[in-house]
């Protein structure tokens, strides 16, 4: 009696040829399956070589990432900071497999990246799902998204699954993509793999986990050098009074509750706790005292300070929030991209940065990922959150090399305040061997 | 509408839910809050924000003073800083600029240089850089004059916001039983009757969740100007069921409705005032005035009897009829079967009275009245639409006529000029 697996809507389900026997299995659990059942008649997918073959060269330390890659079967995340070049990894990958292969990318503008990249290395017409196009091609590029609104429908097609940014894939919806599809082989791309809430776990078993990971410091003959620099600012005594207040009252609150704040699950508690009128104050108080340590007027000051003795290094400003972006903007007369920032607009942008039109571009999160920003020297954070993924991210921008170069990125930091431990916190991650500076 | 988590409910244990809605003692909130946005007139949106942030520290009920400004907002005109085209404004400037401009007086030259060049206001450089998002726009004046108009409101947006969950609505109409419920047909809900109350079902709803609720409280909007009756809402939060029950004193909580005109008969009308885009029962054309009602074949006598009474009082009467077939439907009137279509019925009458007054109440002048309404509304896409329903016609048509469009932002409405 042999056996028989057949896809069904993101599913496998494994037949015996008598019938006496069916299993329904996730689409993901295709690769045991196969090696559980290595007699099984295999319907699932439509076996086809292709000839992908490209002239680009690796470096040493991306050979080894491809070759830990292989060794686990041609499954795992691979994770390297920003510009360290993951998208050759995942050439080589496409080549080495040389089947139907979908990659997966969190943004749009990385969408039309990756479909231009791989056109002009494999020197194919690459299909592309999303963005209004719905395009099945042997080598398609794809948003979550779509990815995930096609899953069941075309999750047999692709023998290779390339997945960008891929701790994204650990939030929930984002989840069935890995597991409805029942690719085999399987490359993640992440520079920030640990995600606070550690649901990367749950891509162990879907993906096949972290198999390769090289940080700042290991790679510091490819990236260019960098030195981070902390600027202290003093609040205004008004502002100062203002932020004691609204985080007395803040305080007021926790201890009063009996709350101790240790990380995020704690803030999630206190988020729940406050829809009291009392704790919607506390809420509010938070906030207030925040925005008061994130942007103070000084800050302003010193970022003109900062700007005016690099004037000539192409700069990237990073905001916490829209408004401080726009007051930059309109301060120093750079472009702004936020997510208000309409798509035309914000490509523009980005060719003007690339092309020299402008040399400073200012931006609230959304440059942080999922965006292929040109190269920078000057990184500035004017504000930003305690998130150690959110900083090393934001250090990638200025890290592409280039002769003699050496990237610097400023951070400026309410003295007395809590953005003070937000940024030491922050820091957690970034190589020690970095030049760490203070400067007042 | 109120996203539902600015609304304040208690839910008991045997599933009842009450709604807290604001009496007369929180127009001292209320007048807080209409002061901050009178002293506002000039200022961006951003820095009105701010200010109710503060506010909401300071009155420690964040919820109601958060409504109560929601309130205020969607009543206040905005402005936009400058008369320049921001994305032109933008262009220009960061293409002449290259690099951050940290000195102030260079900041200046510059600004005045571009000035000079495009014949724009320097200041106006600054402000209108950014003048297309919403946060930069200026208020300008305010609808709402009065704090218990505004607390009225609040209660109403709360009301809706709660409707918007309601999956069946079970009613107890005392008296004129007909007639409310031709009133509830005519906005398109689909009723039945259960031990003697009418029951709608949502289930049965044509379009989508907001339209749901669009006819909703089209229908209660008209219940509120009459006494006596009860209902039984279900409302379901997340995934539980609650019973909401309430009476037509409820809409003392909300923005009076206006007056229905008493005929001899003892028949209510309510009255259609095109400038303020109230209900269709009384139509007046220039001068001259056509009463409306829904009726039924059986009260064809009694309707021609009530004619004759309104013409005494210069009215002419049409009576619409609901009926299943045409055989049914009583000669030379307008019948419907499953849902009343203004238009529709608007055509009819043009043929019916062909060269008489009706003509003078032509698209023209009403597509006008339309219009005005649906700018000064705007961008408030949910109170362009309920407008449009709330006088029977075809949102969707009507917005494609004058030159609109409509697209849907989650359960908000959201309208564009084309």
């Amino acid at each position: 009696m042999s056996t028989k697996l057949e896809y069904l809507n993101g599913r496998i389900v494994l037949t015996t040829t008598d019938h006496s026997r069916e299993n329904v299995a996730e689409g993901y659990e295709y690769y045991s399956l196969v090696q559980r059942y290595p007699g099984a008649e295999d319907l699932v997918f439509e076996k086809r070589k292709l000839d992908l073959k490209h002239t680009e060269k690796l470096r040493p330390y991306q050979v080894d990432g491809m070759e830990e890659w292989v060794r686990n079967g041609m499954r795992g995340v691979v994770v390297l900071p920003t510009a360290a070049g993951k998208t050759h990894i995942a050439i080589e990958a496409i080549s080495r497999v040389s089947e139907p292969a979908l990659v997966v990318v969190p943004t749009l503008e990385l969408l039309s990246q990756w479909k231009v990249k791989l056109e002009r290395i494999f020197g194919i017409e690459v299909g592309q799902i999303g963005g209004g196009a719905n395009d099945l091609k042997d080598v398609t590029v794809s948003t979550f998204d779509s990815a995930y609104l096609k899953a069941k429908e075309v999750g047999n097609r692709f023998r290779l699954l390339v997945v960008d940014e891929v701790h994204h894939l650990a939030a929930s919806k984002f989840r069935d993509i890995a597991r409805y599809y029942a690719s085999p082989y399987r490359l993640g791309l992440t520079a920030t793999y640990e995600r606070p809430d550690r649901m990367q776990e749950s891509l162990i078993e879907m993906f096949g986990g972290k198999i390769f990971e090289m940080n700042y410091d290991e790679l510091k003959e490819y990236l260019s050098d960098f030195e981070i620099i902390r600027v202290p600012v003093e609040l205004d005594s008004d502002e100062e009074l203002e932020y004691e207040r609204n985080r007395a009252v803040f305080l007021k609150y926790l201890r009063s509750h009996r709350m101790k704040l240790r990380g995020p699950w704690d803030f999630q508690r206190f988020i729940l706790s406050s829809w009291s009128n009392e704790g919607r104050t506390a809420l509010m108080a938070w906030r207030r005292s925040r925005a008061i340590a994130l942007n103070p007027r000084v800050k302003i000051d010193a970022l003109r300070y900062i700007l005016s003795i690099n004037r000539n290094d192409k700069t990237l400003i990073f905001t916490d929030d829209t408004s401080t972006a726009y007051t930059i903007s309109r301060e120093f007369l750079i472009p702004a991209i936020t997510y208000l920032t309409p798509l035309d607009e914000r490509k523009r942008y980005l060719e003007m940065f690339r092309n020299g039109t402008v040399n400073a571009l200012v931006s609230s999160r959304v440059l942080d990922e999922g965006v292929d920003v040109p190269d920078a020297a000057l990184g500035i954070i004017v504000s930003g959150s305690g998130s150690s993924r959110q900083f090393r991210q934001r250090l990638g921008r200025v890290l592409r090399p280039a002769p003699g170069k050496k990237a610097k990125m400023y951070e400026i930091v309410s003295s007395g305040t809590t953005e003070y431990r937000s940024s030491n916190r922050r820091r957690k991650g970034v190589p020690n061997s970095a030049g760490i500076s203070e400067e007042e | 509408m109120f996203p539902i988590q600015l609304v304040s409910v208690r839910k008991s244990r045997n599933g009842k839910l009450s709604v807290k809605f604001l009496d007369q003692e929180y127009d001292a909130i209320s007048e807080r809050v209409l002061n901050l946005f009178r002293s506002s007139i000039g200022e961006k949106k951003s820095s009105i924000i701010e200010k109710i942030r503060d506010l909401e520290l300071e009155i420690g009920s964040p919820k109601i003073v958060k409504g109560l400004s929601e309130v205020s907002f969607s009543s206040s005109y905005f402005e936009p800083p400058t008369a320049l085209d921001p994305k032109i404004v933008r262009e220009t400037v960061f293409s002449m600029t290259g690099r951050p401009i940290f000195d102030p007086e260079e900041r200046k030259e510059l600004l005045a240089r571009i000035g000079e060049r495009e014949n724009w206001d320097p200041v106006e450089i600054s402000e209108g850089l950014y003048g297309d998002l919403d946060k930069e726009q200026i208020l300008g004046n305010l609808k709402l004059k009065e704090p218990e108009e505004v607390r009225k409101e609040f209660n109403y947006q709360v009301f809706e916001a709660i409707i918007s969950k309601c999956v069946e609505v079970k009613l107890h109409l005392t008296d004129r039983e007909f007639l409310l419920e031709s009133l509830i047909m005519s906005k398109g809900l689909e009723i039945s009757k259960e031990d003697g109350k009418l029951v709608i079902g949502i289930s049965d709803m044509l379009a989508g969740k907001s339209m749901k609720t669009i006819k909703l409280m089209s229908a209660f909007k008209s219940l509120f100007a009459f006494d006596e009756w009860e209902a039984e809402a279900t409302i379901q939060l997340k995934k539980k069921r609650y019973s909401f029950t309430f009476d037509s004193s409820i809409s003392t909580f909300f923005p009076r409705v206006p007056e229905p005109v008493l005929l001899p008969a003892g028949r209510y009308v309510e009255k259609f005032i095109p400038e303020m885009g109230e209900s269709i029962f009384l139509i007046i054309f220039g001068e001259e005035k056509l009463g409306v009602y829904f009726s039924d074949a059986s009260r064809v006598d009694r309707d021609a009897s009530n004619s004759k009474i309104l013409k005494e009082a210069g009215i002419n009467l049409e009576c619409i009829y609901h009926a299943t077939d045409k055989a049914s439907c009583p000669p030379g009137h307008y019948c419907f079967n499953r849902e009343f279509v203004f238009s529709d019925f608007l055509e009819f009458l043009k043929r019916k009275y062909s060269g008489r007054t009706l003509d003078s109440y032509g698209a023209k002048e009403d597509d006008n009245i339309i219009r005005n309404t649906i700018e000064r509304l705007m961008p408030d896409g949910q109170a362009v639409v309920e407008y449009i329903a709330g006088r029977g016609i075809d949102v969707r048509e009507t917005l494609s006529r004058l030159g609109y469009s409509i697209k849907w932002k989650g359960a908000q409405p959201v309208i564009e000029r084309n």
